[in-house]
């Protein structure tokens, strides 16, 4: 368990910025306590400073996760936000897409979203903007890309994919043996 | 008389008081010490009073320890001594107890063909005389160099023809190129020794640069470093190519920040690095703003007429009067969710409709 590099912290808020823009500052500098990332495995945690003290105790061949999980960085050096992330890109998320009902299942199967399923989307999102899913009770299924413009998704076929999928929830139990925290 | 008897009473006490500061160099011990005077060790197998030790542990410890140094002590003192240089000297014997060695063992020298050959034949080296009796010459002839060649003219001066040899028949090029023939075979025979020699001494030299079939990103990383530095500022005034990546620096440990340090340092170190990715992002994009513009109610028709009638220039343009009015959702479709999506977007955390 390391802090970031520079460039590491660089390309992480790169990434993270295409679903929250600036509210990243809100998650690094917060008024109830110190929180930071650190690198463990090549994985990004975020942590509360008391958790981090506790979990230095802790060799790093049996530390498996503290706080939570926002990724990872591949071995060509991108990052990749996980689904844990989704609690801290939800509630500061600038772009979002709601999904009716019928849709529901198909997103959380994995799926893009088509145009037939898409409920809502928040004005003025750009193409290959990142945002994030959630469902009409403003339940936070999950995020994705912006595969349409919010105008071009006007004049979309029904069967046109408007948001690539990238995490749902249904990764919890899909994929419960890979995810960590 | 009372004096002479107190005086003798101080003196008394004195003795005592010295002998009990001085403790005994008699130690009684019921089983006898094994000793390894050669490794000034000593092995004490008798038991311990566990009560003494757990009442006063220190004080107990120190105690054995003094009585079984003191036994060894007395063993020394039991060997022959010397002087050296007017100081006693006491010369140990070899130890007994084996000890691990530090080092593992040598790994056996991996034999050359040649010698491998030689051992299953059981052929041994013999020591040649340096010059040879030629019976024909006379005289002694080295067994290589130029006397030997000279002795070899001297005495092929003539060569025979076999009786059944053909006209075009040249024995004396016949001879000259046989003798090439086997100097190049001890040539070829010498470099493949060589070769072989190399290979298994694996001897790598310091730059570990050795040309490779097909070279790892790391080791081409590591010829970019070293072809940089090879130069008299060792790499510092060089400039870099264009569009070069920074070259890593090889060789040399990366160092990373203290796992639990200031943190309030390391936050101003986020903050710093996402308000230059803040600043890098361009002040106007072009399509977003148009984006927005068209979405802008009553400001444009959706169906197409309208995006003609106004240019790209004209759109950017009223962008730089209008001021944005806040984020709103767009709904798709949907009559069921007409009246259940109203209230999310409304929620949603802080959203900043006006990025650009």
């Amino acid at each position: 368990m390391r802090p970031l590099t520079d460039e590491e912290t660089k390309i992480f808020f790169e990434k993270l910025t295409k679903y929250i823009g600036e509210n990243v500052r809100l998650l690094i500098d917060r008024p109830d306590g110190a929180y930071c990332f650190r690198l463990h495995r090549d994985r990004v945690f975020y942590v509360s400073e008391k958790l981090l003290k506790h979990a230095v105790s802790i060799d790093r061949d049996h530390l498996v996760s503290i706080g939570t999980c926002f990724g990872k960085f591949t071995k060509t050096r991108k990052f990749r936000l996980h689904i844990t992330a989704l609690d801290y890109l939800a509630p500061y998320a600038q772009y979002k897409i709601w999904l009716k009902p019928t849709a529901e299942q198909q997103f959380v199967y994995g799926n893009h979203i088509m145009k037939s399923g898409l409920g809502r989307i928040s004005e003025s999102t750009a193409k290959y903007q990142g945002v994030v899913v959630y469902n009409m009770a403003d339940i936070p299924l999950g995020f994705g890309v912006a595969a349409k413009a919010t105008s071009e998704c006007r004049h979309a076929e029904p069967m046109a994919i408007v948001c690539f999928h990238q995490a749902d929830v249904g990764e919890y139990i899909r994929a419960e043996d890979t995810l960590v925290g | 008389m009372m004096a002479a008897s107190i005086v003798q009473n101080v003196l008394l006490k004195a003795a005592e008081d010295e002998a009990e500061k001085l403790k005994s160099i008699q130690v009684d011990k019921v089983v006898e010490l094994e000793y390894d005077l050669g490794n000034l060790l000593a092995y004490d197998i008798n038991d311990i009073d566990v009560n003494q030790l757990r009442s006063d542990k220190e004080a107990f410890l120190a105690n054995l320890s003094r009585d079984n140094v003191q036994l060894l002590i007395n063993q020394i003192f039991q060997l022959p001594t010397l002087k050296v240089d007017n100081e006693v000297v006491i010369k140990l014997p070899a130890g007994t107890t084996r000890l691990p060695r530090a080092k593992p063992a040598p790994k056996e020298k991996v034999l050359s063909k040649w010698e491998k050959y030689a051992k299953e034949k059981g052929i041994t080296k013999r020591k040649k005389s340096k010059a040879t009796w030629d019976e024909e010459l006379k005289k002694w002839v080295p067994r290589f160099g130029y006397k030997k060649a000279l002795a070899e003219k001297e005495k092929n001066w003539v060569v025979e023809v076999p009786g059944n040899a053909n006209d075009s028949m040249d024995p004396i090029a016949l001879r000259k190129t046989k003798k090439q023939e086997s100097v190049a075979k001890n040539e070829l025979q010498r470099l493949r020794n060589i070769s072989a020699r190399m290979q298994k001494s694996k001897a790598k030299s310091k730059i570990s640069l050795e040309p490779t079939e097909r070279p790892t990103i790391d080791q081409l990383n590591r010829s970019v470093f070293i072809a940089h530095t090879a130069t008299a500022s060792v790499g510092k005034f060089q400039p870099n190519l264009k569009e070069q990546k920074p070259i890593l620096k090889s060789g040399q440990k990366r160092h990373f920040d203290p796992l639990v340090g200031d943190l309030k340092k390391e936050t101003t170190k986020s903050l710093d690095i996402l308000d230059k990715l803040k600043n890098k992002k361009p002040k106007l994009d072009i399509e977003k703003a148009v984006n927005r513009e068209l979405n802008q109610p009553g400001s444009l028709d959706y169906k197409g007429k309208g995006i003609e009638k106004k240019s790209k220039t004209q759109l950017k343009k009223d962008l730089g009067k209008r001021k944005h009015k806040g984020a709103k959702d767009k709904k798709f479709g949907g009559k069921k969710g007409g009246s259940a999506g109203r209230g999310p977007a409304k929620k949603g955390g802080k959203r900043t409709g006006n990025k650009n």
